[in-house]
């Protein structure tokens, strides 16, 4: 508690002292001092755009915003290793995995919808009791189509396809604690015949892709890919718009999930229960949901926004062309995994020992 | 056993030459001593010899046979360190053995000559103590019989008994000797404490600046000193300089400032004119009253008397600040006074006249 | 007297506060270790050794360990094997450049271990100069990487440790007089007998302090096992992590954490207790004075 109000304390006089400094920032005062934030999100250039998009609007109506970088794992272990001290961050972006997890043991906290006038643009499915849906990514095989082409492979079909003995070393498989791991095992649990329910019958398809590695951050295996090191895993198409602008020769290719088509992995946007700044959480999230700003966060990032305005603008971008499914059509055919489904432990269990590695 | 030669030996760091051509042949069983001031190039010659440095050019005979380029363990030389280098983790017994276990001699033979050498320097007892456990003058004789276990062609030692006090020195000087004659060994001995020099060597080479100075027998060098730095280095001698003013073939006379012509030996180009410088030693010198013909005598101011345990050390002083040493048996009453003048006496025999770089050089 | 009081008044206080940051932590590792794992990171209230019966009896707990114990002294072997060398060749470099390259040394231990790594996946990575002499050799037939495996780890292990090592030999060597090996070589010593009648001998206690260092270091190294590893090589650090980050799992994690301090500290004083009893050393033969 004192923590948090010396924080906050702080960074007004930090504020204070600031906008003594600089000519012509005394505007910012004038708006208000809306006190500070902190965010747990992902790192490297999502966070750049989220700061960009949402941190600056913030920062110009006079609120301070900070980030707290990990995988939205990391982020719940920190925020239970705090329990029964003041939270450390007031928002946080999370994925389906720890949705029940968190919920359960209440670390999160019941939104505003008062606050979030901008959520009233959402599809229902968006908006949960203590989670709003800012974004999705679009999970499927990124491939090297020139390493491809070289090699005389044809575009992967399933996630099967990575098992072809002449991608044996190229192909990488995101770890149990990346965001992009549970749509690739489903994926693979389906091609086995089964589903979600039983994610263990994607160990011996796993077995035989035999990844070269395991990725547990994207900047890592983003660096794999540019490098050529690497030349297929499961991922997401915001990496191969964002790799496409340094020319990384990156291609998608969506295998079915069953009936469906393409997978779905929502970013879900959560507010911390014992926020001291419940106000601005609100402001930031809703700020999050402005069609504008989705647009924008999602061509920078190459993710699907949810707010379906902001999807039409999204198809008229050339880049998305042929890397994202946008057509209505595509996105009703979406799979999105069921967590509820999901034998975590069981499942957590197996990956470490059943997964042949090295 | 045997002889060493240095042929034109030179070594060279960079430009700057530190051994500068020395020839040198020694016998067989010769007691060689280097002797000469810090720097001079002793270690430098020495640790050639050894292999530890190679000469830049030159050659280096043991027994007759070119050993330039072989290392060191190939040479079959022994070698007595400053520090001793006595392996910490070893006995003595196998400090001593060391060489001959490197040899692949068997562990019979090993012991033998381990318990022989043991004896040869009085530690029999003591084989089994670890070298931290020993005197500095025990460190020493297991060095020694380290060195000289597996019977070496050439011993080398720089400054062996440079880390003994004055007394121990002695004592290790003369059981070297001891050792030394017993095992009929060549040896090289390298020191700058001449009288250490004068008590071991057969044959002492003086070196300084990387040249040798002058090579020879103590009492030649201390009787005939062939270049004024001899004079000087070896034993305590006083030094008169002054013009040439007379050359009579080997006979060289010099003014003094004083006004005093005095006369000694010259084996030196010296022409009337040259400064020169002529030493005498302190024992050379009398104070008499019945002046000789053809002795050189001078005017000096007694200032003190020393007392030295053999003898007595006068001190006076001749002109503005030259102090003139004159050493007399403890016997002799000169009857001088402090404060008095005296009339010194040396002769020519005993006078040894060089030149004097020219001022300004 | 009094002064001496003082001093050791100081002493005191350095233990004390080494108690508290280092012991500590570690009763509160342990305590935590004997309670039995609820969800989100909450502890039952009784007692028990449900959490240590659980990994003791599991192959796989008992596989990370070996394996990390066995890359932690393989790589710890290797790094002395190239440090003694190198310290050696320092310790006995006559020159000024010496200075500089102890600095390059004592710069190149405090850069970042991330950095450290990056470095070392380009360098090994299929796009790096070994990866393609492979490549080229093989005629194209081998076209892999030599990351993400346990050498890659162990190489990184070495890579971290290097540093340190040769510094701690650096100093070790320079303890031995050079006119011992002379004294050696004179005498007749081929380099092999020098190195093993002298050198080793007299560096042995210096060597294995250095080597449980190196040992000590490896076994709690997280980044190189991961970021090397990439997700193949599962050690007991990583596995800890996983415990905290991915289950929330205290309790386990603990127990991960105290039978990794447990192995290190047996090891250890197994080394020590071997080295007591060993061959008589440099130092038995300066302590019998
Ligand atoms: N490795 C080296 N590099 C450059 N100069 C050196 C080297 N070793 C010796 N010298 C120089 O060579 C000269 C002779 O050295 P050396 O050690 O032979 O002298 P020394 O006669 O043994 O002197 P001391 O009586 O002090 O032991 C000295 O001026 C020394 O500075
Ligand atoms: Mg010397």
């Amino acid at each position: 508690m004192s923590n948090t109000s010396r924080r906050t304390f702080l960074s007004g006089v930090a504020g204070l002292s600031i906008a003594g400094l600089l000519p012509g920032s005394t505007g910012a005062w004038a708006q208000g001092n809306l006190g500070a934030i902190k965010v747990a999100t992902w790192g490297g250039s999502w966070r750049d755009s989220l700061d960009k998009q949402v941190g600056e609007p913030i920062r110009k109506a006079g609120g301070t915003v900070e980030y707290v970088v990990d995988t939205p794992q990391g982020n719940l272990a920190k925020l239970v290793a705090a329990r029964g001290r003041s939270a450390p961050f007031d928002t946080m972006e999370s994925g389906l995995e720890l949705v029940q997890l968190m919920a359960a043991d209440r670390f999160i906290q019941d939104l505003d919808y008062e606050k979030l006038p901008n959520a009233k643009l959402l599809p229902d499915f968006a908006r949960a009791k203590n989670y709003v849906m800012t974004l999705g990514s679009m999970d499927g095989i990124v491939y090297n189509h020139e390493k491809f082409k070289e090699a005389g492979l044809d575009a992967p079909k399933t996630y099967s396809d990575l098992a072809h003995p002449k991608l044996q070393g190229k192909v990488a498989f995101p770890d149990v604690n990346h965001t992009q791991h549970w749509n690739a095992v489903a994926g693979l649990a389906y091609e086995a015949g089964a589903s979600e329910a039983d994610l263990t019958k994607a160990i011996p398809l796993i077995n035989k892709i035999k990844p070269a590695y395991f990725f547990s951050s994207s900047t890592d295996i983003a660096t794999k890919m540019s490098s050529g090191e690497i030349w297929a895993a499961p991922w997401h198409a915001g990496f191969v718009i964002r790799l496409r602008r340094s020319n990384v020769p990156l291609s998608i290719s969506y295998p079915q999930f069953g009936t469906k088509r393409g997978s779905l992995w929502p970013v879900l946007h959560h507010v911390v229960r014992g926020t001291e700044n419940e106000a601005l959480a609100h402001r930031f999230l809703d700020t999050y949901l402005e069609p504008q700003v989705q647009l924008s966060h999602a061509k920078a990032t190459g993710v699907l926004p949810v707010n379906r305005s902001a999807i039409q603008e999204l198809g008229k971008d050339p880049e998305t062309n042929g890397v994202l499914l946008l057509s209505d059509a595509e996105l009703d055919n979406l799979f999105v995994i069921d967590f509820s489904k999901v034998n975590l432990a069981q499942w957590r269990s197996a990956w470490d020992r059943d997964i042949v590695r090295g | 056993m045997s002889s060493v030669s240095l042929e034109c030996l030179v070594k060279s760091y960079g430009p700057t030459e530190v051994v500068k051509g020395i020839n040198l042949h020694i016998e067989e069983g010769e007691l060689i001593v280097f002797l000469g001031p810090s720097g001079c190039g002793k270690t430098t010659t020495l640790r050639m010899i050894a292999g530890f440095i190679d000469p830049t050019s030159g050659a280096i005979r043991i027994g007759g046979e070119p050993v330039v380029r072989k290392p060191p363990r190939a040479r079959n030389l022994g070698m007595v360190f400053q520090d001793y280098a006595l392996f910490p983790n070893m006995s003595v017994a196998d400090n001593v053995g060391f060489g001959l276990v490197e040899r692949g001699k068997s562990r019979d033979v090993v012991h033998k000559r381990v318990e022989q050498m043991l004896r040869l320097i009085h530690m029999e007892a003591l084989g089994n103590r670890y070298p931290i456990e020993l005197s500095g003058g025990q460190q020493q004789r297991v060095a020694l019989a380290r060195a000289l276990a597996y019977e070496p062609r050439v011993l080398l030692m720089d400054e062996p008994l440079g880390a003994l006090d004055q007394k121990l020195r002695e004592e290790m000087q003369r059981e070297f000797a001891r050792i030394q004659r017993d095992v009929g060994i060549t040896t090289i001995f390298v020191t700058h404490d001449q009288q250490e020099a004068m008590a071991l060597a057969d044959r002492i080479i003086v070196m300084n600046g990387g040249v040798i100075e002058q090579a020879g027998r103590p009492e030649e060098l201390y009787d005939r000193p062939d270049t004024l730095f001899i004079a000087d280095f070896i034993g305590r001698s006083n030094r008169f300089e002054g013009k040439v003013v007379r050359k009579v073939s080997d006979l060289v006379s010099v003014r003094l400032s004083g006004g005093e012509v005095i006369t000694g030996q010259s084996r030196s180009v010296l022409s009337v004119g040259d400064p020169a410088a002529c030493v005498v030693r302190p024992e050379s010198l009398a104070v008499g009253a019945t002046p000789q013909e053809g002795t050189n005598a001078i005017s000096a101011q007694v200032l003190r008397r020393s007392f030295f345990g053999s003898g007595i050390n006068t001190i006076l002083r001749y002109g503005e600040n030259l102090e003139v040493i004159l050493q007399t048996p403890k016997g002799a009453d000169l009857n001088l006074q402090e404060g008095n003048m005296a009339d010194v006496r040396f002769r020519p025999e005993d006078t040894f006249c060089f030149p004097l770089p020219k001022a300004g050089r | 007297m009094r002064i001496r009081r003082a001093y050791d008044g100081a002493l005191a206080l350095a233990l004390a506060v080494s108690v508290v940051l280092f012991i500590v932590p570690q009763l509160f590792f342990v305590r935590q270790s004997f309670f039995e794992s609820l969800a989100m990171g909450m502890m039952g209230d009784q007692l028990s050794f449900a959490n240590y019966a659980t990994i003791l009896s599991d192959g796989f707990y008992i596989a990370v360990f070996v394996r990390t114990i066995v890359l932690s002294a393989i790589a710890a072997l290797v790094a002395l094997f190239i440090a003694y060398p190198t310290a050696y060749w320092l310790a006995r470099l006559n020159s000024p450049v010496l200075r500089w390259l102890i600095i390059l040394l004592l710069v190149s231990s405090f850069v970042s271990i991330v950095v450290k790594v990056l470095g070392l996946s380009m360098l090994l990575g299929s796009q790096g100069p070994f990866a393609t002499f492979l490549r080229f050799v093989t005629l194209g037939w081998w076209s892999g990487s030599l990351l993400h495996n346990e050498l890659a780890v162990a190489i990184g292990l070495v890579q971290y440790s290097l540093p340190l090592l040769i510094m701690l030999l650096f100093g070790v060597v320079q303890t031995i007089p050079k006119s011992l090996e002379d004294a050696a070589l004179v005498h007749g010593a081929s380099d092999w007998s020098l190195l093993r009648r002298i050198l080793l001998p007299l560096s042995l206690n210096g060597i294995v302090t250095a080597g449980l260092i190196a040992f000590n270091m490896n076994m709690g190294a997280f980044t190189s096992a991961v970021l090397l590893g990439g997700g193949n090589v599962l050690t007991v650090p990583v596995v800890i992590q996983r415990k905290i980050v991915l289950e929330v799992d205290y309790p386990v994690a603990s127990a991960l954490s105290v039978l990794l301090t447990t192995a290190v500290i047996v090891i250890n004083l197994l080394l020590v207790a071997l080295r007591r009893g060993g061959p008589v050393g440099a130092g038995q033969g300066r302590q019998a004075a």
